[in-house]
This record gives C-alpha cells, sequence and structure tokens, in this order.
C-alpha cells in the first residue's frame, strides 16, 4: 500500500469518512465539519508519520477521537446547548430508527460508540479500529459483537419496522471492508 | 450471548471466517434474525444524514450585511436615475431674456489708450 505522507492527500482520503464518523459521533452535521477540521488542523501541527494506508488510518483516527471525546467533555459541561435539540418528531421507520439509533448511541460508553462508528459508518478494518482506539484486534471483534447485539436488543421495534419494509441502496457512501 | 454467532460478526466485517460455522450458525433461526437484524442496523448506521437526519434543521435567516448592501445599492441606483431624468438637456435651447452686443472692432484701441 502507498504511504501517504502530506496533510493534503490525507484530507482528501479521509474527509468524507471523519465527517460521517463525527456526523454520528457528535450528531449534528455542522459540528461534524468543525471537527473534521480541528482533525486536520492538529494533524498539520504535528509529523505525519511514515506508514502503509492501513496504519495511517488508525493513527489519523486515534486524533479523531480524541476530538470527539474533547467535544463531548465539552458538551457534558455545557448542557443547555446539548438539550437545545430535544424536541425531534419521526415521520417514517426510517426517521424513527435515525432517531432512536442517535439516542442509543448516545447512551452507550465512548468506546463501544466509537469501536462500532468506526467499523460501521468509517469503514475501518479490525485493525485499523485496534490502532485508533488502542485495543487488540480481538478485543475490537469482541466489542463489536457485543455492540451491535446491545444496540439490537435496544432498537428492537424500530429494527422491526424497518424490516417490514424495503432497504434501498445507501447512496453516497463507501461499503465497509 | 452465542459465542457462534461471533462469525456473523466476522463475515459482516470482512474479516477471515469458517464457512462451516458460518452455515451452522445460520442454520439456527436465531442466527438468521441476527444476520438481517445486522445488516438493518449497518444500513440505518451508514445512511445518508438527509435521510436519516435526526437533526433539527436550520433555517438560516436572510444576511442582513447582504440586505443592507442591497438597499444601499438600490438608493445609488435610484437617486442615479432620477438625477439623471432632472439634469437631461432638452432638444431645445431656452428663449434668450437679454441680448448683449459687443462691439470687438473699436473696442482694442479704446482700451489701449
Amino acid at each position: 500500500m502507498a504511504a501517504v505522507t502530506c496533510a493534503e492527500s490525507l484530507f482528501t482520503q479521509y474527509h468524507d469518512r471523519l465527517l460521517r464518523y463525527f456526523s454520528r459521533a457528535a450528531g449534528e452535521r455542522e459540528t461534524a465539519r468543525d471537527l473534521a477540521q480541528e482533525v486536520f488542523l492538529r494533524v498539520s501541527r504535528t509529523a505525519i508519520p511514515t506508514a502503509p494506508e492501513n496504519q495511517l488510518a488508525g493513527w489519523l483516527f486515534k486524533i479523531a477521537r480524541n476530538v470527539a471525546l474533547d467535544h463531548h467533555r465539552q458538551q457534558r459541561r455545557r448542557p443547555e446547548t446539548a438539550s437545545c435539540s430535544a424536541p425531534e418528531d419521526a415521520k417514517d421507520a426510517q426517521q424513527e430508527m435515525a432517531l432512536a439509533l442517535k439516542q442509543a448511541l448516545a447512551t452507550l460508553p465512548d468506546l463501544d460508540r466509537d469501536v462500532f462508528l468506526l467499523r460501521e459508518v468509517s469503514g475501518l478494518s479490525r485493525e485499523e479500529i485496534a490502532t485508533a482506539c488502542e485495543l487488540t484486534p480481538d478485543a475490537v471483534r469482541s466489542r463489536i459483537h457485543r455492540t451491535r447485539l446491545e444496540l439490537r436488543a435496544v432498537l428492537a421495534a424500530p429494527i422491526r419496522a424497518l424490516r417490514q419494509g424495503r432497504i434501498h441502496p445507501i447512496g453516497n457512501t463507501r461499503t465497509p471492508r | 450471548m452465542n459465542p457462534n454467532h461471533e462469525v456473523i460478526s466476522d463475515f459482516l466485517d470482512g474479516e477471515a471466517f469458517e464457512p462451516r460455522a458460518l452455515g451452522e450458525a445460520l442454520a439456527d433461526p436465531a442466527g438468521r434474525d441476527l444476520l438481517i437484524d445486522c445488516v438493518v442496523l449497518r444500513y440505518a448506521a451508514q445512511a445518508d444524514d438527509s435521510l436519516m437526519s435526526a437533526e433539527p434543521r436550520v433555517h438560516r435567516r436572510p444576511n442582513r450585511l447582504l440586505l443592507a448592501a442591497a438597499s444601499v445599492l438600490v438608493a445609488l441606483v435610484g437617486g442615479y436615475q432620477l438625477g439623471y431624468r432632472q439634469a437631461r438637456p432638452d432638444s431645445t435651447p431656452p428663449a434668450a431674456t437679454r441680448v448683449v452686443t459687443v462691439d470687438w472692432h473699436s473696442a482694442p484701441e479704446e482700451s489701449a489708450k
């Protein structure tokens, strides 16, 4: 695999995946954009390690996790801003699922949420997630499986509703490996 | 948590798995249900934000600065047009109110004296 050595190519290669991760982790698209910018700001201040792409992804998402954790800490200190988006109405099964998933993700421990999102939303491999979260690949494996089971139990009703309908292809989203 | 079902996660994640173990897991109705639920869960997690958006839509206010600039521009153009119409030269010259006659042949001699 080719080594990625400049911040610009990192930005091009990972911006969308970071944005998707932050959209789910932070819950708002505007915030996600700001947080993705913050990641590249931090990257620009540090030396990019010379490493194969799969290790570099882990390194980059480790920074992203720290940015997300900082953001969550700030949000906890300011509960009034976090509760601004309280009134939300679901119109159909998909939106109901979106709301329920957002709430369920918010109740998960940070590490479980991140492992799940890095896998399902950003499409990182277990090895990359292990680097990003400072876990072993085996720990990532069991954590992903356990988190899936937890979310499945919490989201049983909206999952059932979605299973009654039709699943359309997901547009503009990279399929996880 | 059925440990035999972890192979379903392996399969979903594109990691190495034993086909025989996957076959056994999927022979169990609970295993098949888990696979479908995990696929639905993945779909929900990956779905486009515009489709699955759970965040309130932000209704942006019109940019006040832009409105002010537009108002100034309209005022300037309007003022120019008004001034142009009022100052526009007429095709017929105004009638003379007084005629001044100058004898320019004798005037330099008289002034030289």
